[in-house]
């Protein structure tokens, strides 16, 4: 009896062990893609910043674009909500997925307003202005590497968790679901070229 | 403080660790077949009706053979992996106890000074900067430091120290942390940790045994499975009562290592903060508050001896594993009259410094002048110590200090990958590095590495040293992808101009050194106990700083010898390269402490043949006792020149 006993705690605190180095190592890998939104987090907020003292420097010149600035304003009141949610409830697939479309919205308002702006060669010239836009432009460089950080350590995440046998542990204790990739759906809609017309 | 002397001591409490530790081991069996036996009897004895008495002699060989070595393979598998484990670095301890890494470029104030703190002591202690992390949730004072070597260092702070504690007080912490680390207590301590958990665990699975007897027969309660049950139950027992017996082997263990190192870090502290109001206040005010140091984490209790204070209450001396406060005070500050400091209120700290956004910006500019400052002062002791002022190579030179701006870009990745490259910038000649940059594809990248690289080329060349370990932290937040890429990119731009530079080599060498161990694993331990084992890479070195040295080549080489003791000739010019070189620094860094500390030794001796020690040879020294895992800090050099 005793040897068999013996056995039998033996494979179970091997097991044991296994499993905890899995969990650990789910843990580790889900705190890594975490902190790696931090980092993405603190661009967005920067970015958030910017773009009234953008606004504001360019409502003088472009009174008859109030719509354009409005639409801006907006779109970054929901963008920042939307990261402000991401920090509140958690990275979760649906929280990022928002921040993901009204991120899109707001590349998409910046977009427009850009091309606005390019009707207005004093605007454009104004100090205050260019070194707004090489701000914004330094920050959106930033955002993106931020992100293409953050996606690799989720990317790494979900191909550790779903491998064999990690996943029975990570079913088991709460590492149910795959992390979300981070993606603006607007990168293409940004490098896109306006269209205009000559008519 | 001799750190190096510290460091010995260090490694031979190892030893006797070990040698503790085996005793426990034995011990632990012999308990536990001495029970065994005893229980058997004791059954023999109801069956039977005879009374027997039980005697040593009855026990049974095979059995006992069979319990032992089962008792070793599972204590042995679990040491071996929580070895393994925690030899990853100390993120890995850290994230085991729930610490969270704090963002390198966060906005929070509190935190903010913290790492703040933590780069302001780095810089004295001439080490990277740790990455902070944090307890959330833990109303006590404490922190702790992890990790096997200066590179894969953590600090961690409770979120009781971040708001209770004044900046200076918060500084005698971290210092106190620091000195555990630069003392060689990291690496006591982990594999303190991953023995005593071996002991600790056989408890853990007695406990995990008995609760899952007792669901079990809640749920079936038929007579068949009633015999099992039970004597699962009792096994349980008896593996948990063992693990009660093994915590207290641990504990005393534990205890008999860890209050010494206490009282050393405190005093180190002192030394690297030159203000001993700051960590006797910190402790004053521990005394006052009334979590304490208490630390709720599930796994505080096994890792207790990383922490600043007692992690947990302790009823017997015997057991603490730090000093009681009123002695670790009255050591740092003789004349206390016993009062402690009582917070009433949370944020204690200065408004201007945390709040506005204002303050923050003070704050990075207190940074930036910290650093050109805290240079001055170590300058200011070299030249005191050779009795001769330096020529005046600052005065000659634009100022150009650290600008606030730059440093809060080294705390953001892509700004500090920007630095590092702008360090290596050809202003004159950048067709190649510009190719590689752009073959690299990271948008922005470019345009800011021309910006920084054009503002850099002015840059004092003893600041460049502490730029560099200041961006170094930051890069680990990289993905291990991105950091491949940076490591290539990195390598192009050093060629580029088809010749390596010394600089050149230093930088990649601390980068290669202190992000290597974060994203791909690796081990070395010390291999020369002799200096005979490594004299052709001696000589290489010794060669090298000599021929960079504007004095007398020969006679610079002669009087490095003299602390070596060895006989060894000046290697002809060209068996000095910079790929020679980096070959013999590598070997040298195979060596025991304190060999290490003699080969640094004769370098500076070497370097200062000529009666001054140029920024040049103190960077290039510097960088070499970096990647020797024996960073140098700044009150040692001085002391070192002062003893030469």
């Amino acid at each position: 009896m005793s040897t068999t006993l013996i056995i039998f705690i033996s494979t179970i605190a091997i097991l044991l062990i296994w499993g905890i180095a899995i969990y650990n190592q789910l843990v580790a890998l889900s705190n890594r893609y975490k902190n790696a939104f931090a980092q993405i987090e603190v661009q967005l907020k920067r970015r958030y910043d910017l773009i009234p003292n953008l606004v504001e420097s360019a409502k003088g010149y472009l009174s008859h674009e109030r719509e354009t600035l409005a639409a801006v304003v907006e779109a970054r009141n929901e963008a920042a909500s939307a990261l402000k949610a991401v920090g509140d409830s958690g990275i979760d697939s649906g929280s990022i997925k928002n921040l993901a479309g009204a991120e899109s919205a707001l590349g998409a308002a910046m977009g427009k307003l850009n091309v606005v702006m390019e009707a207005y060669p004093d605007l454009k010239a104004s100090e205050n202005m260019q070194q707004l836009s090489e701000e914004l432009t330094s920050t959106e460089n930033r955002v993106a590497f931020a992100r293409q950080g953050f996606n690799d350590s989720v990317m790494s995440y979900n191909t550790y968790r779903q491998s064999f046998p990690n996943m029975i542990i990570g079913n088991a204790f709460g590492h149910r679901e795959d992390a979300t990739l981070l993606e603006f759906a607007d990168s293409a809609v940004i490098q896109d070229a306006p269209s205009i017309s000559f008519s | 403080m001799d750190f190096f002397r510290d460091q010995e001591i260090a490694r031979r409490n190892t030893r006797l660790l070990t040698a503790l530790f085996v005793l426990a081991v034995l011990l632990l069996i012999a308990v536990i077949n001495i029970f065994l036996a005893f229980v058997l009897t004791a059954s023999q004895t109801l069956e039977s009706g005879d009374p027997t008495t039980f005697e040593l002699s009855d026990l049974d060989i095979r059995l006992t053979l069979l319990v032992s070595i089962a008792l070793i393979v599972v204590i042995g598998a679990v040491v071996l992996y929580n070895w393994i484990r925690f030899s990853q670095g100390g993120r890995c301890v850290a994230e085991a106890l729930g610490a969270r890494p704090a963002c390198s470029n966060t906005e929070n104030p509190l935190e903010r000074r913290a790492q703040n703190v933590i780069q302001e002591i780095a810089l004295a202690a001439n080490m990277p900067v740790p990455p902070l992390y944090i307890l959330d949730k833990e109303p006590g004072i404490n922190a702790f430091a992890a990790g096997i070597s200066p590179g894969d260092a953590v600090v961690a702070i409770t979120q009781g120290a971040l708001t209770q504690l004044t900046r200076d007080e918060l500084q005698g912490v971290i210092g106190h942390e620091f000195s555990h680390i630069l003392n060689g207590d990291m690496r006591l301590s982990i594999r303190l940790m991953a023995m005593l958990r071996g002991i600790t665990f056989i408890g853990d699975m007695g406990a995990l045994l008995m609760r899952s007897a007792v669901s079990h027969r809640a749920r079936r309660s038929t007579k068949s499975s009633n015999n099992n049950t039970v004597g699962l139950l009792l096994v349980g027992l008896v593996l948990y009562l063992v693990g009660l017996l093994g915590g207290v082997m641990a504990g005393l263990i534990k205890s008999a290592i860890s209050k010494q190192k206490e009282y050393l870090a405190d005093a180190s502290s002192v030394q690297f903060t030159r203000n001993p109001s700051g960590i006797s206040d910190a402790l004053k005010v521990i005394g006052g508050y009334t979590p304490g140091t208490l630390v709720d984490t599930a796994r505080a209790e096994e890792m207790s001896h990383l922490f600043f204070g007692q992690v947990k209450h302790r009823l017997w001396l015997m057991f603490a594993t730090h000093p009681p406060l009123e002695n670790r005070i009255r050591r740092v500050d003789p004349h206390w009259n016993g009062e402690f400091i009582t917070r009433k209120n949370n944020l204690s700290f200065p408004e201007a410094e945390a709040t506005s956004e204002t303050g923050m910006a003070q704050a990075q500019r207190s940074l930036a002048a910290a650093l050109p400052s805290a240079m001055a002062t170590e300058m200011g002791g070299i030249a005191a110590s050779n009795q001769q002022a330096l020529p005046a190579t600052s005065l000659d030179q634009p100022p150009d200090d650290l600008t606030a701006a730059i440093v809060e870009e080294a705390r953001e990745p892509l700004g500090a990958m920007s630095l590092l490259l702008a360090l290596l910038w050809h202003e004159n000649n950048p067709g190649k590095q510009r190719a590689a940059i752009e073959a690299a594809k990271i948008s922005g990248l470019e345009a800011l590495v021309v910006e920084r690289g054009r503002e850099l080329q002015h840059l004092k060349p003893e600041l460049r040293l502490p730029l560099i370990e200041l961006c170094l932290p930051t890069l680990k937040t990289l993905s291990p992808p991105q950091y491949h890429q940076f490591k290539g990119l990195l390598i192009n731009f050093v060629k580029a101009d088809g010749q390596i530079e010394l600089f050149e080599w230093c930088l990649y060498q601390l980068v290669r050194h202190y992000l290597d161990p974060h994203f791909v694993k690796r081990s070395s331990s010390p291999q020369h106990a002799q200096l005979k084992a490594v004299s052709e890479s001696l000589a290489v070195a010794l060669g090298t700083l000599a021929l960079l040295g504007r004095g007398d080549t020969d006679a610079s080489f002669q009087s490095g010898l003299q602390i070596i003791g060895l006989p060894l000739v000046m290697p002809a010019a060209e068996a000095m390269g910079v790929q020679q070189f980096g070959k013999a620094i590598e070997q040298l860094a195979n060596c025991y402490p304190l060999l290490k500390v003699t080969i640094l030794k004769a370098l500076i001796k070497v370097a200062e043949q000529d009666g001054q020690i140029s920024p040049k040879e103190l960077t290039l020294i510097k960088a070499i006792a970096a990647v020797m895992d024996c960073p140098l800090p700044n009150q040692v050099l001085h002391n070192v020149m002062l003893t030469r």
